[in-house]
């Protein structure tokens, strides 16, 4: 049982396609998570970033102007966002794209289509990081 | 490298799992491939996407794996994709309230996130066998009224269900794949 109460966590879905965002938005919300914002591009993610904390972001890898991968790269860089956890939501499914989003920092990753017993498997794990990080404990992702 | 039937093959069972997968794990809807091509049709209000694999000449990055396709790149594959707007309202209605299914944009949006879902699916195939292509995005035809030219050697209509019985016109999805950007490779 997780100890996180999940309706207390922040979250931000990117996605340049509205029906991504809101399939991902309504597994969350039947997951139990209730602060859901959600932009189509990085620039805008970027602004809503600076502006709060957000405990998990969706971040599709092909995004208008700059790419998911590469704004959550850059945001790996800054120590501050250690604590995030960064999901990438993607039709890629070669596996060396998933090793490269692991790499550049991803905490999980999630191939599209997205199904309801996959999303919620894997952001069941992304929430038992975020607790052994809150603990103090290793994260491994 | 497979010879060009046998790709084909495996091509139209990825796109045929790929899109039943979408629609039915995704959004909700069942979704039917139609082996039987004689009895399907074209869809009766239609939105028409288009999506093209181009050869990547060495360009494809971790940064953007779909980066711009080159000018004059070799083509790897083309699909049309000709959806039946009853059948994205059907998926629609799962996510949108009532009011806003009156917006296009909702029925186009889907249109293209699938087009980009089956795209990807095969453009990773295909990297796999021997090709080396990234993937444009995505875009919706306006300007065809009728149907979109139909080239392609893979063919599939999907059906689904309605109250009281099947539509067989829900999806049908044509891809071209030219076996020349794939040659000397793998």
């Amino acid at each position: 049982m997780s100890k996180v109460d999940i309706s207390k966590l922040a979250i931000l879905v990117i996605d340049d396609h509205m029906i991504i965002r809101q399939v991902v938005e309504q597994n969350l919300r039947d997951m139990g998570f209730s602060h859901i914002d959600s932009v189509a591009d990085s620039g805008e993610a970027e602004q809503r970033i600076a502006q709060q904390h957000y405990d998990i972001i969706f971040v599709d890898w092909v995004l208008p102007g700059k790419s998911g991968y590469t704004m959550m790269r850059e945001l790996r860089e800054d120590r501050k966002y250690d604590d995030v956890a960064f999901i990438m939501v993607t039709a890629e499914t070669d596996e060396r794209h998933m090793i490269e989003a692991l790499k550049a920092g991803a905490t999980s990753y999630i191939t599209k289509p997205v199904t309801a017993a996959l999303f919620q498997e894997k952001v069941g794990k992304v929430v038992e990081w975020i607790e052994r990080k809150s603990s103090g404990g290793q994260a491994t992702g | 490298m497979k010879d060009m039937a046998e790709m084909e093959t495996q091509l139209s069972g990825l796109v045929e799992t790929t899109v039943v997968d979408t629609f039915h794990g995704m959004l909700g809807q069942h979704v039917t491939a139609m082996h039987d091509m004689s009895t399907g049709t074209e869809p009766a209000h239609k939105i028409h996407t288009r999506l093209m694999l181009r050869e990547s000449k060495g360009n494809r990055t971790h940064e953007n794996p779909n980066a711009r396709l080159e000018e004059g790149a070799a083509a790897g594959a083309d699909f049309c994709f000709s959806f039946d707007q009853d059948l994205l309202e059907k998926a629609a209605s799962g996510f949108y309230p009532g009011d806003q299914l009156q917006n296009p944009q909702i029925f186009e949006d889907i249109a293209c996130a699938i087009s980009n879902i089956v795209g990807s699916r095969i453009k990773t195939w295909l990297n796999d066998n021997g090709y080396d292509l990234s993937m444009g995005l995505p875009f919706v035809e306006h300007e065809i009224g009728g149907d979109l030219p139909r080239q392609g050697t893979i063919h599939i209509h999907f059906a689904y269900d309605v109250t009281g019985g099947r539509h067989d016109d829900g999806l049908v999805v044509d891809v071209k794949v030219d076996s020349a950007a794939g040659k000397d490779r793998a």
